[in-house]
């Protein structure tokens, strides 16, 4: 369902209404997420646990603002399962990883009709 | 009134800018700590709102440096997302004024600057 995947009621908030801002939010997640997303794979494949723990949780700050549920709880677990470096079960984090970023395409996918219809 | 705002997340700072300048502050805003502590002496800041976790120098070293080496007292809010309480603790021991949790809703925002700045 799109509202797991793009939710803009807490942009809408914070915009008050000025499209302009709403734009500029949503144009700079779809090209800050990808490096985002870079990292923590990165992060992932040179099992750098406490990279992958800090990138997803800076990732998840930006997932919140657009409000994608799935990315963000994903991130979230992400960040939990790599607090203690440790610890980490690398088959755990993968799959999620994997979710975050098949999610984040679809996210997308949404946010560029939202854009179609805010430019107008 | 003029805000300095350090946050490394790009969203968050925009957001803040733009919420801060509706409001009507004067905002300057930073991308890494580093850049904070250099911008802190500016003239005429009356308000500090630092993330915890930032490139270079950190919140708490902000915090810390405000509270132990300037002379003019300025206000400091702490942003922080939820599952840092420990480092939240550890910022208002060493002289933090407020806090706010990532996402921060505008009610709030508003609500506690004023309470510096009236």
């Amino acid at each position: 369902m799109k509202e797991h995947y793009l939710d803009l009621n807490y942009l809408n908030e914070l915009s008050g209404g000025e499209n302009a801002f709403t734009i500029d939010i949503l144009e700079t997640f779809i090209v800050n997420t990808p490096d985002i997303l870079n990292e923590m794979q990165q992060a992932y494949e040179s099992k750098d646990w406490d990279l992958l723990n800090k990138s997803a949780h800076k990732g998840k700050s930006s997932f919140q603002f657009v409000g994608s549920k799935i990315m963000y709880e994903a991130a979230y677990k992400i960040e939990i399962l790599c607090a203690k470096p440790d610890e980490v079960d690398a088959n755990e984090v993968l799959p999620l990883l994997e979710k975050v970023k098949d999610a984040y395409y679809i996210t997308k996918e949404y946010i560029e009709e939202e854009l179609i219809q805010l430019r107008g | 009134m003029k805000i300095l705002v350090i946050e490394d997340e790009e969203l968050t700072r925009k957001a803040l800018e733009f919420r801060l300048k509706k409001e009507g502050y004067e905002v300057i805003a930073c991308m890494d700590g580093r850049e904070g502590l250099q911008r802190i002496n500016d003239p005429g800041i009356d308000l500090i709102i630092t993330d915890i976790m930032l490139p270079f120098n950190s919140g708490l070293e902000i915090v810390n440096y405000m509270k132990t080496k300037m002379d003019k007292k300025i206000p400091v809010i702490i942003l922080s997302a939820l599952g840092l309480e420990d480092i939240v603790l550890e910022a208002f021991k060493l002289g933090a004024d407020d806090f706010m949790t990532k996402p921060f809703s505008t009610n709030e925002l508003s609500f506690r600057i004023k309470k510096f700045l009236a």
